[in-house]
């Protein structure tokens, strides 16, 4: 039977029905029409003559499909692919069941501990009464000296005193809950709170806030902010920063000072992001 | 019937091929003709059907196949003989001399 090589080959290979089998022996088979080819153009026969010649010399392509199709029963064949695709599946899912692990092991130490949410809208103990006036849902990072920053949630509550004492507390205090993480283990982040108080931090209208240390800041130029770190563990750090505004007049953002350096990250109520 | 037993009868061209590789690994082609060289040309076997009874012996075990690059650059399967192979054929060949001696003796009686 003359026919182009390619052609003798798919119809010989056609009833092999795994498919890796059956490009194997096509690869074999060819091959060999190949190797026929070279010698009948050795022999002085044109390319085509010589590739008609060849696949006539390798007899009925049918008939060898019947016998193939015959040997290469696919029950194996596709038992091993279902083995390798379950052996696949598991080993996926066992890394990423492990990266979720670790990862929540390595953020998440304390499971118990506490971490930022909202507060109530009214959270009240008889003598101090604290309400939710505004709340922003940050989105973005920032990442200074290795660690990334960022602050998912701010709110502004109004804080009022009605106690036997006589004392003024703050009455605007806006909390911004910050996150610090890194992946560099061996370098753990600090959960002192001078990571993120070392020097003023400013807003936007100009005021700036100091760590709170009686007298040491006069009332006009600056109003006191104050860190609690919760949520520790190697490797991220969650930081409430509570800021005093004063007159309950938003700013458009505070700058918020990280570490000893002059490096400084930008909380944006008005946008909505952390920005450097 | 026992393994190694189909298809290889005292001188069928399974046992002719099975000769072929009892020193020497090779690939289809080089199989044709070295059965073609060794018989002065009386053993001459339509190429394509040699596919199939590669396949066969190999499904039993008789030879070992392994796709490897030729010198050309080409993909090759190659095939050696098998313990199991080995085996075979030195029973094949004991009764195919057994056999052939018998025909002989019988015709040199006529």
């Amino acid at each position: 039977m003359r026919m182009f090589a390619q052609v003798w080959v798919e119809e010989a290979t056609r009833k092999i029905r795994f498919k890796p089998d059956r490009a194997a022996v096509a690869r074999e088979l060819l091959g060999h029409i190949q190797d026929l080819q070279e010698k009948y153009k050795g022999q002085g026969l044109s390319p085509y003559d010589a590739e008609m010649q060849a696949t006539e010399d390798m007899g009925d392509p049918a008939a060898i499909a019947d016998e193939l199709g015959r040997l290469h029963r696919p029950y194996w064949g596709w038992l091993w692919r279902l083995s390798q695709w379950t052996l696949g599946i598991l080993l996926a899912w066992a890394v990423i069941t492990g990266i979720g692990y670790v990862r929540n092991l390595l953020e998440y130490p304390a499971a118990e501990a506490e971490l930022p949410q909202l507060p109530e809208a009214v959270e009240s103990n008889g003598a101090w009464t604290r309400r939710l006036l505004e709340h922003w849902d940050m989105e973005g990072s920032v990442d200074l000296g290795g660690y990334r920053f960022t602050a998912p949630l701010a709110y502004l509550q109004e804080i009022t005193y009605e106690g036997p004492e006589d004392y003024t507390p703050l009455q605007y205090q806006l909390t911004v809950c910050l996150r610090a993480s890194t992946w560099r283990f061996w370098e753990p982040i600090s959960a002192a709170q001078y990571m993120v108080l070392s020097h003023d931090a400013a807003d936007s209208a100009g005021t700036r806030y100091g760590r709170w240390e009686p007298g040491l800041f006069s009332e006009e130029t600056h109003r006191h902010y104050f860190c609690n770190t919760y949520g520790d563990g190697p490797l991220a750090v969650w930081y409430a920063i509570e800021l005093d505004i004063k007159d309950g007049e938003m700013p458009d953002w505070v700058d918020i000072p990280i570490g000893y350096g002059a490096e400084s990250l930008r909380v944006n109520f008005k946008e909505g992001v952390v920005e450097p | 019937m026992a393994r190694g037993d189909t298809g290889v009868q005292p001188g069928s061209t399974a046992m002719l091929v099975l000769a072929v590789l009892k020193d020497q690994e090779l690939y289809g082609y080089r199989i044709i003709e070295e059965l073609a060289a060794r018989s002065q040309n009386v053993f001459q076997l339509k190429e394509g059907t040699l596919y199939p009874l590669l396949h066969a012996m190999e499904k039993e075990k008789l030879l070992k196949g392994r796709e490897a690059p030729a010198p050309n650059g080409r993909t090759r399967r190659y095939y050696r003989i098998t313990r199991a192979g080995l085996r075979v054929l030195e029973e094949k060949e004991a009764a195919w001399h057994t056999y052939a001696g018998a025909v002989t003796a019988v015709l040199a009686g006529t």
